[in-house]
């Protein structure tokens, strides 16, 4: 149970002038129930590889299978759920439950069953069933994504993939979100994020995958990433590098605030004894 | 040069956005309006050049008030505004086009709107793009041109609002620096954000909560005080160490580093 990317290459615009390899000879597995971050700068060809995992994009050659399904298959699509960049602008029902029971009912779950996937999927992302009844644009931005989310969740998918999906929300937003994605995990859903914030997924993830230029730079731990690759990186891990350049002996494959103190402190300690010495 | 009295800015449907704002910006400040989502801070933002009204209370803009319908225009050129998203703010075919659009408004001759257009794409370093059309330029470029426009008008105040938040980290540097740069030439800045990191250039922070302005004054006299995480934001991670090492008085408690830059200068005199 994988999902499981060979030789994928995608080609924009091919046979044109405007030609653009977005995706160069890409090979990984994720495998069930990991967390995996998907990084890299703005063009290096995130999203379009996401775009391929349910069909949306077709390979130009290679291919990726998704439980040993071909991901053009519409089967993927009971398998895999993918939140797109700016997702709120994808609702498009009356009510909100109008908007999550959209795709359930498109795989013939209808009545009460139908109505208890609705109330699951908006409590999995902390909304009551209150949520049910009213409009979805009368929500706030960070609500309306999590009902986009929702709409996903209902789908009962196995690998759940999203595209950016903390981009433009507030530190509150963001923070809810995130636990959101955390406990759908630890509830054993495979979850693929893409993103280029680094700092605010890198803690919650198993794997880290890099593209750089549509080429596979890294696949491995998040302690190999931060060991090995020179960005991006956390700001306290970038910051541990500089202080070891300039002469301070910090370990620097940390990224949160409390081992960064620790080792500022470890390391001043260390100087003030040599001077006393 | 700009004076906010009393301004009080309620929704059609009731809600009240600002209550009672009071806040004085001099020339040449570079102030930062941070708080969470609805807390009224581009409402506040929008009000300064008259895109938004005051139900109750005034807001002018070197002593023209913008409830003066005759001045909004005079106001507008004065204060020119950059907005979240770079792709609702072209109109032009090409990047010159766009950028030439406010000066062709002011009735200027050829030569001159030539001129301003020059000069406002060199000040942004996008000069070479200005047979491009905007579409196909990158979120920050787009952010870049968008900022050109504004300083083709020459305002002497540039109001952002959250002007980074759909941009990857290089080019919200990018825009920062530039903001920066203009700021020391003498333009007043209004900066709307919630991400705090963006702040070690601004000499004055102002936060904002339901519609309220709960602290203003100098951003590391702000941060040092204690309940700073009770208005709504997460510090940003080096900020925070920064507060760790300064409150268990490893460095100077009389300074606050807020950069990468301003911490490893601290640490360094302690070695």
């Amino acid at each position: 149970m994988s999902i499981e990317v060979k030789d994928l290459n995608h080609f924009y615009n091919k046979g044109t002038s405007l030609e653009k390899h977005a995706l160069d000879d890409v090979n990984f597995v994720i495998d069930k129930g990991e967390f995996v971050l998907i990084g890299g700068e703005v063009g290096s060809g995130k999203s379009t590889l996401v775009r391929h995992f349910n069909g949306l994009l077709k390979p130009d050659s290679g291919s990726v299978k998704i439980n040993d399904i071909d991901a053009g298959d519409k089967k993927v699509r009971s398998h895999l759920g993918l939140l797109m960049q700016n997702p709120q602008k994808q609702l498009f029902g009356r009510t909100v439950f109008e908007d999550i029971s959209f795709g359930p009912s498109n795989f013939g779950s209808k009545g009460e069953a139908l109505k208890k996937r609705v109330v699951d999927a908006l409590d999995l992302v902390g909304l009551g069933p209150e949520y049910t009844e009213i409009s979805p644009f009368s929500l706030s931005g960070g609500q309306m994504r999590l009902v986009a989310l929702a709409g996903i969740l209902a789908m009962e998918p196995e690998y759940l993939v999203l595209d950016e999906p903390t981009s433009g929300l507030d530190p509150e937003n963001r923070y809810s979100l995130l636990s959101t994605l955390k406990g759908l995990h630890c509830s054993g859903l495979s979850v693929v994020v893409v993103s280029h914030q680094v700092d605010e997924i890198l803690p919650l993830a198993d794997k880290v995958i890099l593209l750089k230029k549509g080429r596979l730079a890294f696949v491995g731990t998040p302690e190999e990433y931060l060991s090995s690759v020179s960005s991006p990186l956390p700001e306290i891990t970038s910051f541990m590098k500089l202080l070891n350049q300039a002469g301070f002996d910090v370990r620097d494959n940390i990224y949160s605030v409390d081992d960064a103190f620790q080792e500022i402190v470890r390391s001043l300690k260390i100087v003030e004894v040599e001077q006393n010495e | 040069m700009i004076k906010i009295t009393n301004l009080s800015y309620r929704y059609p449907d009731g809600t009240l956005a600002l209550n009672s704002v009071n806040l004085d910006i001099k020339k040449g400040e570079f102030v930062v309006i941070a708080g969470k989502n609805g807390c009224g801070k581009s409402t506040l933002l929008r009000s300064i050049n008259g895109l938004i009204l005051p139900s109750e209370g005034s807001v002018a803009v070197n002593g023209m008030y913008t409830s003066d319908r005759s001045r909004v225009m005079d106001i507008r050129r004065m204060a020119g505004m950059i907005f979240q998203n770079p792709e609702s703010q072209f109109i032009g075919m090409t990047v010159e086009e766009d950028v030439a659009f406010g000066p062709e408004n002011l009735s200027l001759s050829t030569e001159e709107i030539h001129k301003l257009v020059e000069k406002s794409l060199r000040a942004v370093e996008m000069h070479e793009f200005r047979d491009h059309t905007p579409r196909i330029l990158s979120g920050g470029q787009k952010q870049k041109i968008a900022l050109a426009s504004v300083l083709a008008m020459e305002p002497g105040i540039i109001l952002l609002d959250e002007v980074t938040t759909m941009l990857d980290p290089d080019s919200r540097n990018e825009i920062l620096s530039l903001v920066k740069r203009l700021h020391e030439n003498g333009t007043t800045i209004v900066y709307v954000t919630h991400l705090l990191e963006e702040l070690v250039h601004a000499d004055r922070l102002v936060v904002m909560e339901e519609g309220r302005i709960m602290h203003d004054g100098d951003p590391r006299t702000i941060l040092s005080q204690a309940k700073v995480t009770t208005f709504g934001f997460n510090l940003p991670p080096i900020i925070e160490l920064s507060r760790k090492l300064r409150d268990s008085g490893i460095i100077d408690r009389t300074t606050f580093p807020l950069s990468k830059d301003e911490l490893m200068e601290a640490l360094c005199q302690l070695k």
